[in-house]
């Protein structure tokens, strides 16, 4: 199945964008930027909030005794402030063939989502990690920051294509050996891996980012429009299924996809990782003004 | 388990229909491919279904598995499996089938032996195979070869269909003399003799066959199918009728009723005249005859039980001839034995013309005979009596004449009782007299000895006669018959050789006529040649014996109605007489055109043997006893519907498995 989306300017149009100009992205926890942005830090710093005292060493920078307490208690302690950094908003694409799939594409879905994720990380002055993997890990476009950069950005996104059978556990592993550093993962997914998610999913939890898995999926996929004797063709890695589809194997089917997809919810739970699905049915605008809104990826 | 079909038929299914099967799981089912994003959910149900692979995933392939069996089932079906007893068949079997009286017994749901019999015989012809070789013998009295030997199923089912049941008694002999006869005629004529060694003779009988004992089978083997289970019934086993001698209008119904059951029975014995009932008798218990376990002995019959055989006897006044029928009440497994049938004669007084030169004694004896009258005539008078005055149309006016030391060739039709004298017809001579001697044998069975010592008998000397072949000597000398009875046309003639006085009729020859049973001699001599003995009634005609009657002068034909409604049409004899010898079932068979009063004859049962329904357990023939065996140890029950039955269920698990595989 092609994809719809070939040019940068095919994710993102100019109205989209000007609405998320007003948003930024959220991570529950503070983490420690490379550089000085709009985010508070774990380090303590020169911003305006206070964060707590400590006692005075050799060195220290005399700007930030706190003379008041000298005078009660006539020992030198220094103020300690957060100090506000940039954050880290990496986003993980499947690129896999099974993405190819669905009308409208999972693929072109979730470069969607991902340049509308991207793009409000830009303009909130975050570094932005943009990572494709489908039969390996790659293309990546890593630590990129600023608002210029939006059409690198897009064009990284738009010139993703499926490719071959996605190795979501191996394209994880590499991504968590890569970036150290901490911060918002976006992974977005069908997470219809042969080989299982929980190994990918423990790499990027063990790093302790904070993570969101958002499971995409088509409407063909929730509710198969199949019937009658079917050679099934994966498009991953070409594997074939002859079946005669009834009515009660289609009931069977989606009661296992419930069952994968609410193993998968549970697993990402206990871990602390943020589950999110949605089809390719749900227009992409809405899920990230909304969704991802209520969902407290993006406020 | 045999099989009906040659192993052909099988075979050719099997290869027309297993490698297609096996072939159409190689070959690739045409589906519509559709491309998936991953075949990750669908793989469990997807798993089993694989069934387009090559041959490793033949294996473990329950529903291959099943669909051949389903295809052996078939194939089994179509191999026609049978279900063998002990008696299998072999290539050449004969299927004798007892058709006597007893075979009439009802053995409930309106079948009666016969019938059971017959849809035995039709099941096995059903599991003949293809080259397997029957015949088909019916017996009763005489035995009828049906179908010879064929392999041609409908024409051995039809021949089965024709046997018919009749009255008569059961004779084996001659059923298996004819089918020695066809197995030999066979086997010369296909020159296979270990086919004929292999010769079967399914008998089909209820076992009570009177002449088993001489029988043997002189090709393969003999296997007796004992036919019925029924053991109750009571019969008559004798019916007599006479008119009184003295008082001819009174007539004496004597008749006797047997029940020849396991348990005690009672019966209204009735009797009919002309159709109308006259007179009936209560026999409240009848004892059994035996116990079940005794009545199935093959030698069971004998002598009655104490209690179990009651006679009956009725007296009436018939001054005409009429139809006595005994009737008894309730309804049994045999009907033919429950009801007997008699004619009775008009009433007849007996007048008797003595030609003799002169004989005192027999002046005395006529005077003190009941007769209607007696008339005393020389022989010179008799020889020259007119005509008119001894014959009417051909029959003497008298109804027996005794011709004391007078032979003579003047004999219109009637009755003769010559003593010291002969006929002078063909075949009867008189070569001179011999001294007497002691007499060598005589039948003092016959009616008119019945009532004389014979060893008693003195004289001097006897005529020496010479008589032919069809005489029926009475009482047997050295030299030659003494007293001989000979029928000869309408005449009967009872020839003494003895004379009462010598040849100058001065002395007499013998004391015998001081000897009261010269009286009985004469009494019953005249009694027995104008039919007095037996009183009135015609003869009695047992299912299967011929009986003669006097057509009306001038008929060339004449019909024979049957008890059974049906009529048959019968030649003449030169005599005047028609013979009529199809007396297959019990009841009254009528002449038309006949003598008015002598133009019926009835038919009874009247026989033990065929009256013990009892099935006997065993059969004893010359070669020993065989045992019998039930049906359901020969017959050959085909199995394929069972087969059939099988297949279905196998249908219904394949389709179950199929099912659950697309369900997941």
């Amino acid at each position: 199945m092609a994809t719809a989306v070939n040019r940068p300017g095919d994710l993102l149009d100019a109205e989209f964008m000007n609405r998320l100009e007003r948003l930024d992205v959220v991570s529950r926890r503070i983490f420690a930027g490379r550089m000085k942005g709009e985010r508070r830090s774990k380090r303590k710093g020169q911003s305006v909030e206070f964060a707590d005292y400590r006692n005075y060493v050799v060195g220290d920078d005399l700007r930030f005794l706190d003379w008041n307490i000298y005078g009660r208690l006539e020992r030198l302690f220094i103020r300690l402030f957060f100090e506000e950094e940039d954050l880290h908003v990496s986003l993980i694409v499947d690129c896999s063939g099974s993405m190819d799939y669905g009308a409208p594409s999972k693929l072109d879905y979730v470069r969607r989502v991902a340049a509308a994720v991207a793009y409000v990380g830009l303009v909130g002055y975050n570094r932005v990690t943009v990572a494709g993997f489908g039969g390996g890990y790659g293309p990546e476009l890593a630590g990129v920051r600023g608002r210029h950069l939006v059409h690198r950005v897009l064009g990284h996104l738009a010139s993703m294509g499926p490719s071959g059978a996605g190795r979501l556990s191996e394209a994880c592993r590499q991504f968590a050996l890569r970036h150290g550093q901490r911060g918002v993962v976006v992974l977005l997914s069908d997470f219809l891996d042969k080989s299982g998610y929980e190994a990918a999913l423990r790499y990027l939890a063990g790093r302790h980012y904070d993570l969101y898995a958002i499971q995409v999926l088509s409407p063909q996929e929730i509710e198969p429009d199949l019937l009658g004797d079917l050679r099934l063709r994966d498009l991953e890695d070409g594997d074939v299924a002859e079946i005669t589809v009834t009515r009660a194997l289609l009931n069977r089917y989606r009661r296992n996809l419930r069952a994968y997809s609410e193993r998968l919810r549970d697993f990402c739970t206990r871990r602390g990782v943020t589950y999110m699905f949605t089809s390719t049915a749900v227009p992409f605008d809405q899920l990230v003004l909304n969704y991802l809104r209520r969902r407290g990826l993006l406020k | 388990m045999s099989f009906a079909a040659p192993w052909t038929v099988p075979a050719l299914a099997a290869a027309l229909t297993v490698p297609p099967l096996v072939l159409l799981y190689f070959l690739k089912l045409r589906r519509r491919e559709v491309p998936i994003s991953s075949t990750l959910l669908w793989l469990q149900a997807v798993q089993d279904l694989r069934v387009n692979a090559p041959f490793q995933k033949l294996r473990n392939n329950l529903l291959l598995i099943l669909q051949l069996l389903i295809l052996a089932a078939g194939v089994l079906a179509v191999w026609e499996p049978m279900r063998a007893g002990a008696g299998r068949l072999e290539q050449a079997t004969v299927f004798i089938v007892d058709a006597s009286a007893s075979m009439s017994a009802d053995e409930g749901g309106g079948r009666t032996r016969l019938d059971i019999a017959r849809q035995e015989v039709l099941r096995l012809i059903d599991g003949l195979g293809g080259s397997q070789r029957a015949m088909v013998i019916a017996f009763a009295d005489r035995a009828r070869v049906l179908a010879p030997f064929t392999d041609n199923r409908a024409e051995l089912r039809r021949a089965v269909e024709s046997i018919r049941p009749t009255d008569a008694p059961g004779r084996l002999a001659e059923a298996i003399a004819l089918a020695n006869a066809h197995a030999s005629k066979a086997g010369e004529a296909t020159d296979a003799d270990q086919r004929i060694a292999r010769t079967a003779h399914l008998l089909f009988t209820d076992g009570r066959l009177a002449d088993a004992g001489g029988v043997s089978v002189e090709h393969g083997t003999l296997e007796v199918i004992r036919i019925g289970r029924a053991t109750e019934n009571v019969g008559i086993v004798n019916l007599d009728v006479r008119r009184s001698y003295e008082q001819p209008v009174r007539v004496t119904v004597l008749t006797r009723v047997r029940n020849f059951g396991a348990e005690a029975a009672s019966r209204d014995v009735q009797l009919l005249v002309d159709g109308r009932l006259r007179d009936v008798r209560r026999l409240a218990s009848l004892a059994p005859a035996a116990t079940a376990e005794e009545l199935s002995d093959p030698a069971a019959g004998g002598p009655a039980a104490e209690g179990s055989s009651l006679p009956v006897a009725f007296e009436l006044d018939l001054d005409t001839g009429a139809l006595v029928e005994v009737r008894l009440s309730g309804a049994d497994a045999l009907a033919a034995d429950d009801r007997a049938l008699a004619v009775v004669t008009p009433p007849q007084a007996l007048s008797v013309l003595v030609v003799t030169p002169g004989n005192r004694f027999l002046r005395q004896l006529m005077n003190a005979l009941p007769l209607a009258g007696h008339a005393f005539w020389t022989p010179q008078e008799y020889e020259q009596a007119p005509e008119e005055k001894l014959s009417d149309n051909g029959r003497c006016r008298f109804d027996v004449v005794v011709l004391d030391g007078h032979s003579t060739e003047r004999l219109p039709a009637g009755n003769y009782i010559f003593l010291g004298g002969i006929p002078l017809i063909e075949g009867v001579e008189q070569a001179g007299r011999v001294q007497a001697e002691p007499f060598l044998d005589w039948d003092d069975t016959h009616p008119v000895l019945q009532h004389v010592s014979v060893p008693a008998i003195a004289a001097v000397s006897w005529l020496r006669l010479r008589l032919p072949a069809e005489a029926r000597s009475l009482i047997e000398s050295p030299c030659g018959p003494v007293l001989s009875l000979l029928r000869r046309g309408r005449n009967q003639y009872l020839i003494c050789a003895l004379g009462l006085f010598d040849d100058t009729r001065t002395a007499l020859n013998t004391t015998w006529v001081f000897h009261e049973g010269f009286v009985a001699f004469m009494y019953d001599g005249i009694r027995h040649l104008a039919g007095a003995t037996t009183a009135g009634r015609r003869p009695p005609v047992r299912p299967g014996e011929a009986f003669a009657v006097p057509a009306r002068p001038g008929a060339s034909s004449v019909t024979v109605r049957r008890p059974d409604g049906t009529s048959e049409t019968v030649e003449v004899r030169g005599r005047g007489e028609v013979l009529y010898g199809r007396t297959d079932r019990v009841g009254l068979y009528t002449v038309s055109p006949g003598l008015a009063g002598d133009d019926t004859r009835a038919v009874n049962l009247l026989d033990e043997t065929e009256s013990l329904i009892a099935p006997a357990a065993g059969l004893h023939i010359a070669s020993g006893a065989v045992e019998t065996s039930g049906t359901d140890k020969v017959t050959r029950r085909p199995l394929w519907p069972a087969v059939l039955l099988g297949l279905c269920a196998l249908l219904v698990v394949e389709w179950l498995v199929y099912s659950r595989r697309v369900l997941v």
